[in-house]
C-alpha cells in the first residue's frame, strides 16, 4: 500500500502544512478525478480507483487525531491501569475547556514523539469530547 | 491550411453530437439550461413540476422520491418524474433544433442512495443519459462562483418548494470543494404553505397566494421551520470545524429564500448579509449545464463533492457498524473485516445500510443480500472482507469476499425502501438527540454479543477438551448464570461474568495449547481466539 505522506509530497512527520496538503490533493485529484476522465478513452475504472485512494489518504492526513492513528498503525493499543486512572479523573473534573488544553499539549508532544502512550490519551480525551457534545 | 493532430482514439467527437444540457429537477418548478463557453442559459420557459394524470394534477412527486414503487394515479414517483423530464428534454430539442441525449440532473444534497438511483432511473425513462448526478448547492456554487469569480469558504443555502440543503463549500483556483453539507428532503415552501394554510383556514393554493404577495404577516407561522433549518446551518458547520464567522458569504438558492423571514434568520446566525444577487430560481440549472459542457468538453474546474449521510452494515444485534462516514468525499471506497460468529457458519447475510443511527431500525435499508459457501471453520476465524464503493454520482456498490477461500459475491446496491418516508429525513437529527440512549443500547449489544462469542467458542472446545469435573462444573455454573443474564439488560452483570468466565478458562486454553494448534493459540485467553 502506497505511503498516505508520499502521495502527496509530504516528510513522513505528524506536523505538515494544511496548505500545501491541499494543493497536492486538488493537483492529483485535477488529473484522476472521474469527471476529467468521462470525454476520455482512458481507463475510467482505474483512474476512479486511484481517486478514491486520494480522497481516503486526505481525509486521514487532513484530520489530526487520523493522522496520528495512522503513524501509530495497526498495533495494538493498549492503556496501562495508571494511564487509565489519570484520564478518568480528567474526564471526571468535567471541564470540557481543561480537556481540550490538555489534548492540545498532547498534540504538541505527539509531534515531537510519535509514541503510543501519547495517542492512548488524545484518544481516550477526544472520545470524551465526542461524548460531551451530546 | 494548418492540420490538427490528435493522438490515436482520442480525436474528439464532432460538435453534432455533443449537445448535453443541464437540469434542474425541482418540486415546484423545473429547467433545462445549455452552457457554452462557461457562459449558461436557460433554455425556454420555467417549468412547473406538475403532471396530469386520469385528470388529476400531481405536484411535488420529488417529495416521494424516496420510496420510488408507492404508485400514485397509477404510476410510480420514477414514472412521473420521467414525463417531467421528456417534456423538459424536448423543450430543449426545439429550441436547439438538435438531438437531446446527454445531461447532468441535480438532486438535493441530502438525498440518500434510494432517491438518487429514483432519478437516475426517472431520467433513462425519459430517454437521458445521466453524465452525472450533482448536488443542487454544488451546482449553484460552481455558477455563483465562476459568474462572480469569487474565492474562499462559502456558504450556499437552498431552500427551494420541497427540500432544504446547506453546503459549505471552498473555492479556490477553480476547484469547488465540499467541505460539509447537511439537509431535510422534507422541508421546504411546500411547508411553509402549509402552515399558513393551517392558521388562515384556506387551502394551500390560496396561501401559497397570500405568501407570494404578502398579505399577511405569518412570520409566528413559520418560524420553527426557519429556526430549523438554522439548526441544520448549525451542525453543517460543526461537521465542517468551522465557525459562522469564517464563512465569507451565503449564496441564496430556491424560490422559498425570498421569504423575508428567511433572510432575516440567515443573517442573525451567519452575521453577515445573504448574497441575493443572482436569480434563484435559475442558478441550480445553470450550474448543472456548466458542468454538462465540462463533462463532454473538458474544463478547468474541478468538483469535489461528499456522501451526505453515513453508510454502514447490520452486525450482531441490530447495531450498525459505520464503514463510511458523512462527509466523505466521493468517489471513495472503504474495505472492512468482518468475521463468523458461530462455528461452522456458511452463510452471512449482509444489510447495507444508510444513516447516523446506532441502531439498524433507525436507518433506511438499501440492500440485503447473502453471502453463501464459507467453508465450516470454527468462530471468528473466516475473514470476510466487504467493500463500499461510492461513485462519483454518490452511488454505492458493494462487495463481500471471504478471503480464505476467495468467494466473492458482489451487488449493485438496488434500494428495498425499508424505511418509511417520515423516518428518512429525521435522520441526523435524531442521531443527535438519542445519541446517549443509542450509546447505551449499542454497549449492551456489545456485551452480549462478547459474551454470546465466549460460551459459542467455548461449547466447542468443552467437547473437545477433558477437564477434571471441578473445572468443568465450576465453568459450567457460570456459563448458565451468564446465560441467565442475558436474558435481561443488566450491562454490569455480563461484563463481570464474562470476565469471570475468562479466568476460569484460562485453564482450558492451557489445554488447548498442548493441542493441535498450539502455535496460534499461545498466550490467549479463550475469547481472544
Amino acid at each position: 500500500m502506497q505511503d498516505y505522506f508520499k502521495i502527496f509530497g509530504l516528510k513522513r512527520q505528524f506536523d505538515i502544512n494544511p496548505e500545501k496538503l491541499d494543493d497536492a490533493y486538488f493537483e492529483l485529484q485535477r488529473q484522476f478525478h472521474p469527471d476529467v476522465f468521462k470525454n476520455s478513452k482512458q481507463n475510467e475504472a482505474e483512474a476512479m480507483q486511484k481517486s478514491a485512494l486520494y480522497n481516503l489518504a486526505y481525509k486521514t492526513l487532513q484530520n489530526p487525531q487520523k493522522r496520528a492513528e495512522y503513524m501509530i498503525g495497526d498495533e495494538k493499543l493498549e492503556a496501562s491501569p495508571e494511564l487509565l486512572m489519570e484520564m478518568m479523573e480528567l474526564r471526571e473534573s468535567g471541564n470540557v475547556d481543561d480537556v481540550k488544553k490538555e489534548i492540545a499539549k498532547l498534540y504538541k508532544q505527539f509531534a515531537k514523539t510519535e509514541d503510543k502512550e501519547t495517542f492512548v490519551r488524545i484518544k481516550y480525551l477526544s472520545r470524551f469530547i465526542e461524548e460531551s457534545k451530546n | 491550411m494548418l492540420l490538427q493532430i490528435h493522438e490515436p482514439g482520442e480525436t474528439p467527437l464532432p460538435h453534432e453530437e455533443e449537445v448535453a444540457v443541464g437540469i434542474d429537477l425541482g418540486t415546484t418548478n423545473s429547467l433545462v439550461a445549455i452552457s457554452r463557453e462557461e457562459k449558461p442559459q436557460i433554455i425556454g420557459d420555467i417549468l412547473p413540476s406538475v403532471v396530469t394524470i386520469n385528470g388529476k394534477e400531481i405536484h411535488s412527486i420529488k417529495r416521494r422520491m424516496n420510496n420510488p414503487v408507492e404508485k400514485v394515479e397509477g404510476q410510480t414517483p420514477v414514472e412521473i418524474s420521467a414525463e417531467i423530464l421528456k417534456i423538459l428534454r424536448l423543450q430543449a430539442e426545439d429550441a436547439l433544433g438538435k438531438e437531446v441525449k446527454k445531461a447532468v440532473i441535480t438532486v438535493p444534497a441530502y438525498f440518500d442512495d434510494t432517491q438518487r438511483s429514483a432519478t437516475k432511473d426517472a431520467a433513462r425513462l425519459a430517454g437521458l443519459e445521466v453524465l452525472r448526478l450533482i448536488n443542487e448547492p454544488t451546482a449553484a456554487a460552481l455558477a455563483y462562483g465562476l459568474d462572480k469569480s469569487v474565492e474562499g469558504i462559502y456558504a450556499i443555502y437552498d431552500l427551494g418548494g420541497g427540500t432544504f440543503d446547506i453546503s459549505i463549500l471552498r473555492m479556490k483556483k477553480g476547484v469547488f470543494q465540499v467541505l460539509a453539507t447537511g439537509g431535510d428532503t422534507h422541508l421546504g415552501g411546500d411547508d411553509f404553505d402549509a402552515e399558513i394554510a393551517k392558521i388562515t383556514g384556506c387551502n394551500v393554493l390560496e396561501a401559497r397566494k397570500k405568501k407570494e404577495n404578502a398579505e399577511l404577516d405569518f412570520d409566528d407561522a413559520i418560524m420553527p421551520l426557519v429556526q430549523k433549518t438554522i439548526e441544520i446551518c448549525k451542525a453543517a458547520l460543526s461537521d465542517a470545524e468551522l465557525s459562522a464567522n469564517d464563512i465569507k458569504g451565503v449564496v441564496m438558492v430556491g424560490g422559498s429564500t425570498r421569504v423575508p423571514l428567511v433572510q432575516k434568520l440567515v443573517e442573525g446566525f451567519f452575521g453577515t448579509k445573504p448574497l441575493t444577487d443572482i436569480n434563484p430560481d435559475e442558478v441550480v440549472a445553470l450550474g448543472a449545464a456548466i458542468q454538462a459542457e465540462a463533462l463532454t468538453h473538458g474544463s478547468n474546474n474541478l468538483l469535489l463533492d461528499v456522501i451526505p449521510l453515513s453508510l454502514g452494515l447490520e452486525t450482531m444485534h441490530d447495531i450498525v457498524e459505520k464503514v463510511i462516514y458523512r462527509n466523505t468525499p466521493i468517489p471513495c471506497s472503504y474495505e472492512q473485516e468482518f468475521t463468523t460468529y458461530e462455528n461452522d457458519q456458511t452463510g452471512m447475510i449482509i444489510h447495507v445500510v444508510q444513516g447516523e443511527r446506532e441502531m439498524v431500525a433507525d436507518c433506511r435499508s438499501l440492500a440485503k443480500f447473502e453471502l453463501t459457501g464459507i467453508p465450516p471453520m470454527p468462530a471468528g476465524v473466516a475473514r470476510i472482507k466487504i467493500t463500499f464503493n461510492v461513485d462519483a454520482d454518490g452511488l454505492l456498490t458493494v462487495s463481500a469476499r471471504e478471503e480464505k477461500t476467495g468467494i466473492e459475491q458482489k451487488i449493485e446496491v438496488k434500494p428495498s425502501y425499508g424505511l418509511q418516508p417520515e423516518q428518512v429525513e429525521k435522520m441526523i437529527r435524531d442521531s443527535m438527540e438519542n445519541a446517549r440512549t443509542d450509546m447505551e443500547a449499542r454497549l449492551l449489544q456489545e456485551s452480549k454479543t462478547e459474551a454470546e462469542r465466549l460460551l459459542n467458542s467455548l461449547k466447542l472446545y468443552l467437547e473437545r477438551y477433558n477437564l477434571t469435573s471441578a473445572e468443568h462444573e465450576s465453568i459450567i455454573s457460570i456459563v448458565k448464570d451468564l446465560e441467565r443474564e442475558l436474558q435481561g439488560s443488566d450491562r454490569a452483570k455480563i461484563d463481570d461474568l464474562r470476565e469471570e468466565l475468562n479466568h476460569k478458562t484460562e485453564t482450558l486454553a492451557q489445554k488447548i495449547m498442548d493441542g493441535e494448534i498450539k502455535k496460534v493459540l499461545e498466550g490467549k485467553k479463550v475469547d481472544e481466539i
